[in-house]
């Protein structure tokens, strides 16, 4: 196609829609309300995600530790989950960290008095690489758990378990089991002995777990946090979301085309003699469809433009809002609206035109073939 | 110029049989009148010049080229060598007359220099000169008549077919339109007129195809309506 017809086709297209001013009105205003609720439910499916991946790096495993095991014993303990299939990350957090952290999130002056008596535990924050290895990471972390307060106690079942005893624990464990030690520390050993460990740890597992019911209070490890529950509704309704709004966007595709095409078969049907004059004169096919097509694509660029402006001026009010409320944005946080309508822009910008185009280009088939 | 050769239409839909079996041959700038009564067949000739029907057997050469076995993609080409005209002028009533013909060179994809030429030289030569900026509706029939023929002939094709161009003209407007179309024949181009109008086929003195049923009954030169062969 030589330059000047394609101007001559837009100019044509231009001419048309003007011409057909309230056709073309009705038809943006079908194509602009299809955008809209595309657009809408992109936003909410992108930020659903969003947030969904915020609260699942969140949802960590976090492992408290009473006050008896020392540094050293910590150590040997990070050693041993970093060896844990599917553990990415693992963070401890001192005393001071606790509070610092706390500090974020509450009153820092009022916290600020626990300085010197910190109630805080020390705790590993463990990052797993995917939500759906946690269970695994956490038989794991049990294993680990019950092993070493097998051995931490082994000579002190008895004891009552006051701050006293647990120093003295501390400096018992320390001298008279290096092996223990040494055993959490260099990691291949308990690796190594995996299966055994097992077998020992199912035997008090079901102990353990009793105890906790009773409220009994780990020495050593103290908890192991990971709101299985909570990343088990998060994964649902991830999966929800992502298969509702694929199909809710299919769906609305396949309307909104539908509606465009009768709109602009109408339009075609009044210009029917038209198109017919044109292909007695000697007109190609395409040279009748361009006009159309450019007039279909304007009408779906004006018709994406529209909501996406709107869309775009409102999600910002909206993002704006709950990413500086207190207690929300503390949970979770909204795409800005420039990150949002960087992708969803082209998006919606694309699917108008294809929806002009592809409707034009259907509603005409049948009245070229004269 | 064009050539028919054993050519039968037989429409499918109702079985009804609108050519049968016809041979004819008309030459480079000819003028042919075809005549005959309503379902006479001169309809589907017509039509099948344009090829918006096809002949269900035989073969039709148009300017050396067999259009039965035209792609549709083709179609086009075709039409540009065959320049036409119709009762009702088939006018785009959005477009200025001087649009309306410009409108056929922007098909052929002319340069604008080649259509601020043309057009107005085309539009004189029908007698629109000064008509150029008026709609359609703005016009009188004959003057409607004479934009289709100005945009039939702008292109300058070979051949121009006339479908009862004068059907919706009073007398006189009916004849200064034949004039025109006298004057492009001389002018080289190949002039098919299907008619019902007897006393312009009978003043003019032009071979006169006369159809019935379907077939060619006469075929006579410088003949009348009513003829004998």
């Amino acid at each position: 196609m030589k330059l000047r017809t394609l101007r001559y086709h837009i100019n044509e297209g231009i001419r048309s829609i003007f011409k057909n001013g309230l056709m073309s009105l009705a038809s943006i205003a079908v194509v602009g309300a299809c955008i809209f609720i595309v657009i809408v439910s992109l936003c909410m499916a992108v930020n659903i995600d969003y947030v969904l991946e915020q609260i699942e790096a969140n949802v960590g495993i976090s492992v408290m530790f009473g006050e008896e095991p020392d540094e050293s014993d910590i150590a040997g303990i990070e050693q041993q989950v970093k060896q844990i299939p599917h553990v990415t990350e693992v963070k401890y957090y001192s005393k001071d960290d606790a509070l610092d952290q706390a500090k974020t999130m509450f009153d820092a002056d009022a916290l600020e008095g626990l300085r010197e008596d910190n109630p805080l535990p020390r705790s590993f924050d463990i990052k797993v690489d995917d939500i759906a290895n946690q269970e695994s990471v956490i038989k794991e972390l049990e294993n680990i758990r019950l092993e070493f307060e097998k051995t931490f106690y082994t000579d002190k079942q008895e004891e009552p378990a006051d701050e006293q005893t647990t120093d003295e624990n501390v400096q018992t464990e320390e001298t008279t089991q290096p092996v223990t030690n040494e055993a959490g520390a260099v990691v291949p050993v308990v690796i190594d002995s995996g299966e055994a460990t097992t077998e020992a740890a199912r035997d008090t597992a079901a102990s353990a777990e009793d105890i906790g019911k009773e409220g009994y209070v780990f020495r050593g490890i103290e908890k192991i946090n990971h709101l299985k529950e909570i990343t088990d509704v998060l994964v649902t309704i991830n999966i929800i979301v992502r298969v509702c709004s694929v199909i809710l966007i299919g769906i609305l595709c396949f309307i909104s085309v539908g509606i465009i095409m009768n709109t602009i078969k109408l339009t075609v049907f009044i210009r029917k003699s038209e198109i017919n004059i044109m292909k007695y004169v000697g007109a190609t096919d395409w040279f009748i469809r361009w006009p159309f097509v450019i007039e279909g694509i304007i009408i779906g660029l004006i018709g994406a433009l529209i909501p996406t402006g709107i869309c775009w001026l409102v999600y910002d009010r909206i993002a704006d809002f709950i990413n500086n409320t207190p207690f929300i944005k503390a949970i979770a946080q909204l795409k800005t609206a420039a990150d949002i309508f960087c992708v969803v822009g082209p998006v919606a910008l694309l699917i108008g035109v294809l929806l002009g185009a592809i409707g034009s280009i259907n509603s005409l088939e049948k009245h070229l073939n004269v | 110029m064009i050539t028919l050769e054993n050519v039968t239409k037989i429409y499918e839909d109702n079985g009804a049989v609108a050519l049968r079996d016809v041979s004819l041959k008309i030459g480079k700038g000819e003028f042919v009148f075809v005549v005959g009564s309503s379902g006479s067949g001169k309809s589907t000739f017509i039509k099948m010049l344009l090829k918006e029907v096809d002949p269900t057997s035989g073969m039709l050469i148009i300017d050396g080229m067999d259009i039965t076995t035209l792609k549709r993609k083709e179609i086009p080409y075709l039409r540009r060598k065959v320049g036409v005209v119709f009762q009702d002028f088939r006018l785009l009533p959005s477009k200025t007359v001087y649009e309306n013909v410009a409108f056929a060179m922007q098909i052929v994809e002319a340069s604008p220099k080649m259509i601020r030429r043309t057009v107005p030289q085309v539009l004189s030569l029908v007698g629109l000169g000064k008509k150029g900026k008026a709609y359609p509706n703005q016009l009188s029939g004959g003057e409607q008549q004479r934009v289709a023929l100005a945009r039939a002939i702008v292109n300058k094709p070979p051949i121009l077919l006339a479908d009862e161009p004068t059907g919706n003209l009073d007398p006189d407007t009916a004849w200064e339109i034949m004039e025109l179309l006298e004057n492009i024949n001389a002018n080289g181009t190949t002039v098919v007129m299907a008619t019902h109008a007897k006393d312009i086929v009978d003043r003019m003195k032009k071979r006169v195809v006369t159809m019935d049923k379907g077939i060619v009954l006469r075929d006579v030169m410088e003949g009348g309506y009513d003829d004998e062969a």
